[in-house]
């Protein structure tokens, strides 16, 4: 037995283990640096930031004495089952968690029963189904109401559905699965509304996660979502009812209770509970509706071609043996030898040594209810993708020719502890697991679990024996997009949906009509001056006054040529500032002192007459500058319209007009400063005044982030500029 | 045929059962010890909630079953926290922290911090140039320097070795999220890497994962006709509120790897984090390593911005939003009083939906079948009270606006006055626990759950226990004081 003591790690012995599976040769030299060099000086006039100071002392090492904090095992008692004379299997399981509780009934049927998607459909008619004239209400409304959830697993030989309630709540959520199933709707209308209903959401689903629909779908043996679909679509009423007819019977159903009672009680009331229910008279056929069909989960390369360039997305699609199957955990060990979903192991080394290193991959595990299946998904080229799913099976291979060293073994069976352990975090999972061994005959017990302890404790010495079954189920790569490359031979080309599901899926469009601020504008360029006298208007010149808390700081005589054209003279404390701006060559002068502005300083000074009012209209007259319209605010008995700029030189500038004048009010707009801080202006503006035919505001109150920086500034001697003049 | 119960079974069922009670029970009064913030009364789990002497706030809620613990850490990632016009900074930083740390995964730690300042005055040169060609390639090779000095995928691999499995960043509401799995036997070791990810960060491959956070931002934008219209709701019910920025397209400003730090250290000093822990182990045992792990920072304390004031909604506040394909009025109040998370988000849910009060009340005014959404708190935003948002999909016809706007102001008045009724009441209630089962029986969603919670209302219980406390009165009483403040009014218009 393993002390949880054995499994503390020191942290380079960890370093190396994790480095062990990937670094057999030529493995990335990332290393940790303790103590770490001297760092460089920091920049002149800078202090250094103390945490991206690397020679700060590391964090101290762990102190060995601590015991890692493991819970101490619950004995979980063994489940107590009985055989009822109607046929129906009650097992009474005692669980751990006295909050809450588990039942679960199962359906001796599944995919493998019947024609491709009937299984599915009859799972779905057992959960939305309602009966109006007993006042039945579905499954689904019933654990709502219990406060619990439902989980519907339709595997190849069984259906399950789960219902997790509080633990005061099971006989009610027992009753409810019981009454789902014997009382479940024959109607053709309401099967038909359900199928339809759960066309959508499935198909809903296939949008929302395409690989993770598609490697479900495949791992129930079909070619994607669309053939899923489409057999979802090609189903009659009357398949789900003889399904329904033939499974949903006693004899072919296991009620479930896991919850933290004395076993005995347990049993009694779950006895109690079966005795309860009144079965419908089954049909005179209770035979099979057809032999059972494997299958397998599909295997190869699978592609939904689509007219994009660059990279696409592909999923790399590893199943494990059933559950059940003693070779499951074996697999989940040398699964972890290839890669720890995504991370390191032979896998990426070999990504390494072909030039594919960039490749990151996020991993994902799914199940069906009976197989396990990691996903692991990247973005690549079409050819990259190829490339990477011909050495995920050549890293697989290598096991068989290059068996996993001790500490390969070692680090890879506490990863597919983790991952075993995962795979049953679920409640419902963990019962399915239960229930399966218990009707197998098994232990009452997890068999993977089992052998995984088993596996630690010879720190995975042992796993190779479950090689072939590993190596057995090669798995399959999904590509979504592009085109495959010419020399791949494709398993299937798949849509994500069929054209009928398509169909039922139009309605609400996502095709945003686009809107302007032309029309809400215009009015205001009339205000202005009219459209064409704005047209023509280039920039000013003007003298401005600006004052700080009343007191005049500075003065200035400016003349501005949109976009690019400035000439000013400032005066400020005695001394004379003259900036100049021809285009690209921009210079300040004081005194003798001359300076060149920088692109980014010009453009910003030039945006401070650019935002002006009539600068602003101008620029939208001449079609240099639109708006969107934003909102129209009605606040306080007065109507104001916000407008965004869209392009111009603006970061982002937005103009308040107000809705009786349409006159502009208010421009915010945002800069980033050299600093990198973003700041914030805004400019009320007032005092608008007929000047050469326009309106031209003449004072303005400026505020710098929320009121940190405030100023007024006045207009005098305006004269609009006319262009070509 | 399996075996029949002996006697024996049914008492260890029932001894290891009461072990869990006696545990929870100890670890209820071991948290009632601390002062502040306490432990929340139990019926269920016992959650112990304490302090490290870090600052570290932690959550534990020890569960039977699969021996795994799932660990979830908490940081803020809301507008306030973030630098102007670098929205979403709070977010990216924890991706990139994966990266790793000057230990782990730098090869020569001085060199790489040069390597790291060259690519962030590149970046910035990039934008500030308009990619220029010169600024394109001294960006390459300032990237490929960084590269050859510093891997951002060891890290992963060092938590994947631990092992911690489904390691990610998530951003629930105002909070982002790093979440992952472990086993009870790696925790020590997970404890120094995550203590050395907070104090020794480098925020490695920072571009690549600020860029895609951002086209991510943009994308989520162009695809929600709804947040120009949220956009409005705030900047007339909350102006000022940096919470405005969360609704408004995010604009292409990089930042410099000196701002990402100062986020960082705004956003990830211990006092300002939660981590939640839930699964299977020994609680006391877990406490005692924490606090000596957690021990110290070398994190220092980055001030934030003072919190912009709340002013009341004095008359009504209307406006209209141009766009959208389906007509929609959105009407919000702020939230009034001292009222606890489940009580607001109970009064969402009376209001809420086809059975809701305010559907009901505009099928009797013959204003047909109309979407009703309610939200509250709303807006996602740390440190304030929010509103009550309602968003009904009408009017049907653009002459009913004005009835719609009076019968929904009805409609609430009249639900204030007399509060739910029990039928009302007794659905609200069901569905709030069957929300928080949803939540607990996924206990990856309820660490994660329980750490955005705990940092988001640092005073209430992040464990909410709907069945027991949920009060009718109260929801009557929230009612009234929030709908008897102005309300602002946004309707988009086509």
């Amino acid at each position: 037995m393993t002390t949880s003591r054995q499994l503390v790690l020191t942290r380079a012995g960890l370093l190396a283990s994790a480095l062990a599976a990937l670094t057999a040769c030529g493995a990335p030299k990332a290393l940790r640096q303790e103590p770490p060099p001297a760092p460089p000086p920091p920049a002149q006039g800078q202090a250094p930031t103390p945490a991206l100071d690397p020679n700060r002392a590391a964090p101290t090492e762990p102190d060995p004495s601590l015991p890692p904090p493991v819970a101490v095992p619950v004995a979980i008692e063994r489940a107590i089952s009985s055989q009822h004379a109607n046929g129906l299997l009650s097992i009474a399981a005692p669980g751990s968690d006295p909050s809450r509780a588990v039942v679960q009934l199962l359906l001796r049927a599944g995919t493998s029963a019947a024609a491709p998607g009937v299984a599915e459909l009859a799972a779905e008619v057992v959960a939305a189904g309602s009966d109006a004239g007993s006042g039945r209400r579905s499954l689904r409304q019933r654990a709502t109401e219990l406060g619990g959830q439902l989980d519907v697993q339709v595997g190849s030989t069984g259906t399950w559905l789960s219902l997790q309630v509080p633990a005061s709540r099971w006989q009610d959520a027992a009753e409810a699965l019981l009454a789902a199933v014997q009382g479940v709707t024959e109607s053709r209308t309401q099967i038909e509304r359900i199928r339809d209903e759960y066309v959508v959401r499935r198909s809903r689903e296939v949008w929302a996660d395409p690989t993770g629909s598609n490697a479900l779908a495949l791992l129930h043996g079909l070619p994607g979502t669309s053939a899923s679909v489409a057999n979802l679509l090609d189903r009659d009423a009357s398949e789900v009812r003889r399904f329904l007819g033939v499974q949903a019977v006693p004899g072919r159903t296991v009620l479930t209770v896991e919850t933290a009672a004395e076993p005995s009680a347990l049993r009694s009331a779950l006895d109690a509970v079966v005795a309860e229910a009144r079965w419908r008279p089954t049909a005179a056929t209770t035979t099979q509706d057809r032999p059972p069909t494997e299958r397998a989960p599909a295997a190869g390369v699978y592609w939904a071609p689509a007219p994009v360039t660059g990279l696409i997305t592909a999923s790399f699609l590893v199943p494990l043996p059933d559950d059940g199957d003693a070779a499951q955990a074996d697999a989940a060990v040398l699964l972890a030898c290839v890669t720890l979903d995504g991370v390191g192991g032979r896998f990426e080394q070999l990504l390494r040594e072909r030039n594919l290193g960039e490749l990151q991959f996020r991993g994902q595990w799914l199940t069906t209810g009976d197989t396990p299946a990691l996903m692991l998904t990247t973005r690549a080229s079409p050819l990259g993708a190829v490339l990477a799913w011909r050495a995920f099976g050549e890293a697989r291979e290598s096991l068989r020719t290059a068996p996993p060293s001790a500490s390969e073994l070692n680090l890879a069976t506490r990863r597919a502890t983790l991952t075993a352990r995962l795979l049953r975090a679920d409640a419902a999972a963990r019962l399915r697991s239960r229930v399966g061994a218990l009707l197998r005959g098994e232990q009452d017990g997890d068999p993977t679990l089992q052998r995984l302890q088993r596996l630690t404790e010879r720190s995975g010495r042992g796993a190779t024996a479950g090689l072939d079954a590993f190596l057995a189920r090669p798995g399959a790569l999904l590509a979504f997009g592009g085109a495959p490359p010419a020399d791949v031979a494709l398993t299937a080309e798949f849509e994500l949906l069929p054209a009928g599901a398509l169909a039922k899926l139009a309605g609400a469009t996502d095709q945003v009509q686009a809107s302007t601020g032309r029309p809400w504008l215009l009015p205001s360029l009339e205000a202005l001056g009219g459209t064409e006298l704005l047209r023509r208007t280039g920039g000013f010149r003007a003298t401005i006054v600006r004052r700080v808390a009343d007191v005049e700081a500075a003065s200035e005589q400016v003349e501005w040529r949109a976009p690019d054209q400035l000439t000013r003279t400032r005066r400020l404390l005695g001394q004379e500032l003259l900036t100049e701006v021809r285009g690209k060559d921009a210079k300040e002068r004081t005194g003798a002192e001359t300076r060149s502005l920088d692109s980014v300083e010009s453009r910003r000074t030039l945006r401070e007459y650019a935002r002006h009012p009539v600068a602003l209209l101008a620029a939208h007259a001449r079609g240099e500058l639109e708006f969107r319209p934003v909102a129209r605010r009605d606040s306080d008995g007065r109507e104001v319209l916000i407008l965004e700029a869209v392009g111009g030189d603006f970061e982002r500038l937005r103009i308040h007009v107000e809705a009786t004048s349409r006159l502009i009010r208010v421009v915010e707009s945002w800069e980033t400063l050299e600093t990198g801080v973003r700041g914030y202006v805004q400019e009320t503006w007032s005092d608008y005044r007929q000047v050469a035919g326009l309106r031209f505001p003449h004072h303005v109150e400026r505020e710098l982030d929320d009121g940190a920086g405030r100023s007024t500034l006045d207009y005098a001697d305006v004269e609009p500029l006319l262009l070509g003049r | 045929m399996l075996p029949v119960r002996r006697f024996e079974a049914g008492w260890r069922a029932t001894a290891s059962v009461a072990r869990w009670i006696a545990c929870g029970l100890l670890v209820a009064v071991c948290a009632g010890a601390q002062s502040e913030p306490t432990a929340t009364p139990t019926a269920g789990p016992a959650l112990l909630d304490f302090r490290t002497p870090d600052g570290s706030r932690f959550l534990l809620l020890p569960m039977p079953g699969v021996e795994l613990v799932e660990w979830a850490i908490a940081s803020p990632s809301d507008a306030a926290y973030d630098l102007p016009g670098l929205d979403g900074l709070g977010g990216a930083i924890v991706q990139a922290s994966l990266g790793g740390t000057w230990e782990t995964g730098s090869l020569d730690a001085a060199k790489e911090q040069v390597a790291l300042e060259r690519l962030d005055t590149a970046w910035g040169q990039m934008f500030a140039s308009r990619m220029s060609a010169a600024a394109q390639s001294e960006l390459a090779a300032a990237r490929a320097e960084a590269a050859a000095l510093g891997d951002p995928r060891v890290f992963r691999r060092v938590l994947a070795a631990l092992p911690a499995e489904r390691v990610e960043v998530l951003a629930v509401g105002p909070t982002t999220v790093l979440a992952l799995t472990t086993v009870p036997e790696a925790i020590p070791e997970l404890c120094d890497l995550l203590v050395e990810r907070r104090d020794r960060q480098v925020l490695r491959d920072l571009e690549r994962v600020w860029t895609e956070e951002l086209l991510q931002r943009q994308r989520n934008f162009d695809a929600n006709p709804r947040l120009p219209i949220y956009a409005e709701v705030v900047a007339l019910a909350l102006p000022g509120h940096p919470a405005l920025r969360n609704f408004e397209r995010p604009g292409i400003v990089p930042p410099q790897r000196r701002q990402a730090m100062q986020t960082w250290l705004r956003t990830q000093h211990p006092s300002r984090t939660v981590h939640a822990l839930v699964g299977s182990f020994d609680p006391l045992a877990m406490r005692q390593l924490l606090e000596q792990k957690f021990a110290q920072t070398q994190l220092a304390t980055e001030p934030l911005p003072a919190a912009a004031p709340v002013r009341p909604i004095a008359t009504e506040r209307r406006s209209a939003v141009p766009g959208g394909q389906a007509p929609v009025t959105a009407f919000a109040w702020q939230l009034q009083g001292n009222f606890d998370t489940t009580t607001a988000l109970a009064l969402a849910r009376w209001l809420a939906g086809p059975d809701g009060r305010i559907a009901a009340g505009l099928r009797q005014r013959q204003l047909g079948e109309l979407e009703v959404r309610v939200q509250a708190p709303w807006p996602p935003a740390l440190g304030i009270a929010g509103l009550v948002l309602v968003e009904v999909g009408g009017p049907a016809k653009a002459e009913q606006a004005s009835t719609l706007r009076t019968a929904v102001a009805a409609i609430v008045a009249e639900a204030a006055a007399n509060g739910p009724t029990p039928a009302e009441l007794q659905r609200v209630r069901n569905e709030l626990v069957g929300a928080e089962a949803a939540i607990a029986a996924d206990r990856r969603w309820l660490a994660r759950e329980l750490a955005a919670r705990a940092l988001r209302w640092p005073g209430q219980a992040p464990l909410r226990a709907p069945a027991r406390t949920l009060q009718g009165e109260a929801m009557r009483q929230l009612a009234k004081q929030s709908f008897a403040g102005g309300a602002v009014i946004v309707e988009n218009t086509r």
